[in-house]
């Protein structure tokens, strides 16, 4: 073998690699089949709105002049009071959030003062404490030289035994009076204190109750742009049906006038082949897009003696009215209702104006056609005089 | 890896084979190796190379308990229970939504019919089935129908009428509660019930 | 606008109405009106009044077919009493079995009134809700009192309510007469949610299997057991009282047919002739008993007086002749007979004579039954080899599908004939379905372990 390989160095390289491969294969695994790994974090949703609308502009100059009245109110106290820094024209949120800071340091603010006011109390006590001691002291004093009169008055007994009663009288008028003066003092001083104590404990309210509305004016602010936002979403989606709405009630208006034409010049002809038919000659079968067809003939007809352009806006208002009509799985097929309502100019419904005026005789079916007609609100009606036929009219539904 | 120009004396000598068998056993394993190890699914069990030779050893008797002669012979209630007796054969199978007793079945009946009619106090029923198609009550009575037929060929047989029952179980008691084809062949019977 | 015409009359099965009946009067009275119209106006124009005081109708025809709105709102509770029954869910659940009805999900619910102080209607006519349905549940002695209100949102007015009391046990039943009053307000029809169903359950096979008859509310809820057997048990069919079931049974190896009162759990062997004993159907007076015996060679349709049991033969003829089903009147059968060569559905005077075959299409007809009113009949139908439920109008004479297929059977009709209960295969188990007859509404019933077969309604509940 080893002649072999010698002869045939290709062979050597051959086998060794192998042989390499093969043990480097044996001994490490590699993992074919790496599962996929997320590549980076799955990210953060962000609720956010756009402002730009007026209304949300003067809501946050509304809550801006709220915070700096406030802030104007503890001026006097605050060493140093942060100017509102200028709100952003953008992110409502992030405005709320700045005043919010703003009012936390606020509120850490008129708490130092509280602790200031504290100790200025402790201070003022002791101050009182004293006072009243050097009031005693003084006091004290003062009984010492009576007592010294007194003993003076003493050696001149004999003679002055009155005034020496007069003198003992005075010398304890003036210690009641000192101790009159020693109570007083204590009571001034006890006052003080109480009252320091009452307005210490006032500031401390104050603390806590602007610490407490900065946090709920933190949350309106909060319920303030999550209630726009939902507003403002509502609007939109009104906007939408309403815009939708429109643009199927103009392109249907379209299509109507031009199939008038076609529809006056065939009925026409037929009213003339109906007249001349009109005799004892049974009409079986006559089928439903027939009857409904002469039901529109019947109602344009008559309509078409008073105004042409109102005409138009028949078909219009059927065919929107019959889009939104969900009626209840029939029984009986004959089932009909008439109902009465009142527009504005515009199409509106006036509210509560829908009436039935003949009820099919089941209340769902009923039911079903009232709200056909509140769900087609607004209806497409014409504008000017010719809005006066739609003032008032009635819808009568079969199925 | 530049390779060396080969020399032209390795291909004019005949010298020993270019993959020696050793070699090449060896690739092999190394190979079969290789494969085992990159797997990474879970493995196949080993083949049970030593599965024959666990088998118990009871084949050979041991010598303490005298083996028996037979199998002991197990009772039946009548021939119609031995395998080994034509009479096992009970079931007559139809056609769907027919009544008519098919050719190969007829030997069956007759078989049943020789034996009752030699038997005269066993009593048999007739049981009527029917597959799942259709209605309950409707198929209850084809299924009677079906037995009818067979009872009518067993009174020719000579079978004697108080012998003969019959029951309709219609769809009710398949033999195969399956919902094809198959299943509904093996339940279109009558069943000679001893 | 013909186009969008036609289509929606097309959608609203007008052909089915066949509407070539009774329209000739009308058309000729309209053709007079319309040109008695155009000629007063050809005539008279000028003198006419302004426009304004001729009152414009116009007539909106089509519109989509399809569930109608509802709110049920959880039902307000007294403090600190935890019903033992959700009332609202099984109202909602009752109305939109039905078909009617679409009930709204109270995740959706803007506001959860329980009276009607609190009750602001524009909440629901936003989310465009038809009818609105509030109620309380409070304690009253060892049982409860329910009251409830039904609201018409757009009219803006309550049409309905009611006070009912309930034992403890009982909120579930009486949760099922709100669903019926509220149903019957609003369609006038009566409910059917407070009736009771009968169905056969089996469990394990071959020689293990346990056979059960069952009575349960319509809902599937409160399952009783009748009869178990090893042995099968069929067609159980209601007395016109509601208070026993007559069924068929294979104890003891032979076929016999039974009337059990379901308050005793008493029993009554009402036939054991030698062959088929099947099939039995209760006259509505529940003094006669329809069923099939072939004692006598071959299926035939007996009547048993009960009070008698006195045994009429009805049918006399060589084919098969089963399932009889009694006309709500009383005077009609109509049963299932292959004497044409295959099964198809006849009717006869219950007093006997000859049959007349009334199922017109497809080589399988099976298993009718009337619908309450009469008027037509429900059955089972194979249609390109499976079979389907049908119903059949016996005036107009069209059959209509209600359901999927392919291995359908044992149509039942409510007891106001606006659903019907029958018997399916789903994943190659045997589960129940109602379908309403008009509309959509399908429902399935089903057991955990087992299968459910042959339902049959009871009737109204009184």
């Amino acid at each position: 073998m080893w002649q072999v390989l010698r002869d045939n160095p290709r062979a050597l390289y051959w086998s060794l690699s192998l042989h390499l491969l093969f043990g480097l294969l044996l001994f490490v695994s590699i993992r074919f089949m790496a599962d996929p790994t997320l590549a980076g974090q799955t990210p953060k949703v962000v609720e956010a709105s756009l402002l730009g609308d007026r209304a949300m502009e003067e809501m946050v100059a509304r809550f801006r002049a709220e915070q700096s009245r406030r802030a104007a109110d503890q001026e006097p106290q605050d060493a140093k009071s942060p100017a509102p820094p200028p709100a952003p024209a953008d992110d409502a949120p992030e405005a709320a959030e700045a005043t919010a800071a703003r009012v936390r340091e606020q509120a850490e603010q008129a708490a130092r003062q509280a602790a200031e006011a504290v100790q200025a109390a402790a201070a003022a006590q002791r101050a009182a404490e004293a006072q009243a001691q050097a009031q005693r002291q003084a006091a004290e004093q003062a009984q010492r030289e009576a007592a010294a009169q007194a003993r003076r008055a003493a050696e001149t007994l004999a003679r002055r035994n009155a005034e020496l009663a007069a003198q003992q009288q005075a010398a304890e008028e003036a210690r009641r009076q000192a101790a009159a003066a020693e109570r007083e003092a204590q009571a001034q001083a006890r006052r003080q204190t109480e009252a320091l104590a009452r307005r210490q404990a006032q500031e401390e309210r104050q603390a806590r109750e602007t610490a407490a509305a900065a946090a709920q004016t933190q949350r309106q602010a909060e319920d303030d742009a999550r209630r726009m936002t939902s507003e403002r979403e509502r609007i939109r989606q009104e906007q939408e049906r309403l815009r939708r709405i429109e643009m199927q009630a103009e392109r249907l208006a379209a299509e109507e006038e031009r199939r008038l034409a076609e529809e006056e010049s065939l009925q026409r002809i037929e009213e003339e082949a109906r007249v001349l038919e009109q005799d004892d000659r049974p009409r079986l079968a006559m089928t439903e897009p027939q009857r409904t067809r002469e039901a529109d003939a019947q109602s344009t007809a008559s309509s078409e003696l008073f105004s042409r352009e109102a005409d138009q806006y028949i078909p219009v208002i059927r065919d929107k009215v019959r889009q939104f009509w969900t009626r209840p799985p029939a029984q009986a097929a004959e089932l009909s209702a008439t109902v009465s309502l009142r527009l504005i100019p515009g199409g509106e419904v006036v509210p509560n104006s829908v009436g039935v005026v003949q009820s099919s005789g089941n209340a769902a079916f009923d039911q079903s056609v009232i709200a056909a007609v509140y769900q087609a609100a607004p209806i497409p009606v014409p504008s000017g005089p010719a809005f006066e036929r739609f003032r008032e009219f009635n819808l009568r539904f079969t199925p | 890896m530049r390779m060396t120009p080969v020399k032209p004396t390795l291909t004019r000598s005949p010298g020993p084979p270019p993959c020696p068998p050793a070699v090449r056993l060896g690739a092999l394993l190394a190979l079969a190796l290789l494969l085992a190890g990159c797997a990474g699914a879970p493995q196949e069990p080993e083949p049970p190379v030593a599965g024959t030779s666990a088998r118990p050893l009871s084949a050979v008797p041991s010598a303490a308990t005298p083996v028996a002669a037979e199998p002991q012979r197990p009772s039946y209630r009548g021939p119609w229970e031995d395998p080994s007796n034509p009479l096992y054969q009970r079931t007559i199978y139809f056609d769907y939504d027919s009544v008519e007793l098919k050719p190969q079945y007829l030997d069956v009946i007759r078989t049943h019919s020789a034996y009752l009619g030699t038997t005269k106090g066993q009593r048999v029923t007739l049981e009527g089935n029917t597959d799942e198609r259709g209605t309950r009550e409707y198929n209850l009575a084809l299924g009677d129908q079906r037995a009818e037929s067979v009872r009518k060929l067993m009174l020719a047989e000579g079978v004697g009428p108080d012998q003969m029952a019959t029951l309709s179980y219609g769809e009710e008691k398949p033999a195969d509660p399956g919902h094809g084809e198959a299943a509904w062949q093996r339940n279109r019977r009558v069943i000679i019930q001893y | 606008m013909n186009a969008n015409e036609r289509k929606s009359i097309s959608r609203t099965g007008c052909h089915d109405r066949g509407g070539h009946h009774g329209q000739g009067p009308l058309t000729t009275a309209r053709c007079l009106a319309l040109s008695a119209v155009l000629a007063c106006a050809a005539l008279g124009i000028l003198g006419l009044p302004t426009p304004a005081q001729a009152r414009l109708t116009i007539e909106v025809t089509g519109g989509v077919e399809a569930a109608q709105p509802i709110a049920v709102v959880p039902f307000g509770v007294s403090e600190g009493l935890i019903p033992k029954e959700d009332v609202a869910a099984v109202i909602g659940a009752d109305l939109v079995r039905t078909g009617k009805f679409r009930a709204l999900p109270t995740r959706d619910m803007m506001a959860m009134p329980s009276t009607a102080a609190e009750v602001d209607l524009r909440d629901w006519s936003l989310l465009n809700m038809n009818s609105l349905v509030i109620g309380r549940v409070e304690q009253e002695g060892s049982g409860y009192r329910v009251s409830y209100s039904l609201f018409d949102v757009f009219g803006g007015k309550e049409i309905g309510s009611g006070s009912l009391s309930s034992t403890a046990g009982g909120l579930r039943s009486t949760a099922h007469r709100i669903a019926d009053e509220v149903f019957e307000k609003l369609t006038g029809q009566p409910g059917v949610a407070a009736t009771r169903i009968a169905y056969i359950t089996s469990d394990g096979r071959g020689s293990g299997q346990t056979v059960t008859l069952r009575v349960a509310d319509a809902d599937g809820s409160n399952p009783q057991t009748i009869v178990s057997s090893n042995d099968p048990i069929m067609s159980p069919a209601w007395a016109p009282d509601g208070r026993r079931l007559a069924y068929v049974s294979f104890e003891n190896r032979r076929a016999a047919v039974y009337v059990q009162d379901l308050a005793s759990g008493r029993r009554d062997l009402v036939a054991a002739y030698p062959g088929i004993n099947g099939s039995p159907a209760f006259a509505p007076d529940g003094q006669r008993l329809a069923m099939t015996l072939s004692k006598d060679g071959n299926a035939n349709i007996y009547v048993l007086n009960l009070q008698t049991r006195e045994l009429t033969q009805v049918t006399d003829h060589f084919a098969i002749d089963t399932e009889p089903a009694w006309s709500p009147d009383g005077t009609q059968l109509v049963f299932t007979s292959d004497r044409g060569g295959s099964p198809q559905i006849y009717r006869m005077s219950a007093a006997g004579g000859p049959a007349e075959r009334i199922s017109a299409e497809g080589d399988y007809n099976a298993r009718a039954s009337y619908a309450p009113d009469g008027k037509s009949i429900t059955m089972v139908s194979r249609i390109n080899g499976q079979f389907r439920v049908a119903v059949h109008d016996l005036e107009r004479g069209f059959t209509k599908l209600l359901s999927q297929g392919d291995l359908d059977e044992s149509p039942s009709f409510a007891p106001n004939g606006s659903m019907v209960i029958y018997a399916t295969i789903q994943n190659g188990r045997g589960v129940l379905a109602t379908a309403a007859v008009e509309g959509g509404g399908s429902q399935r019933l089903s057991q955990d372990a087992g299968e459910v077969r042959e339902p049959t309604w009871s009737p109204m509940i009184k």
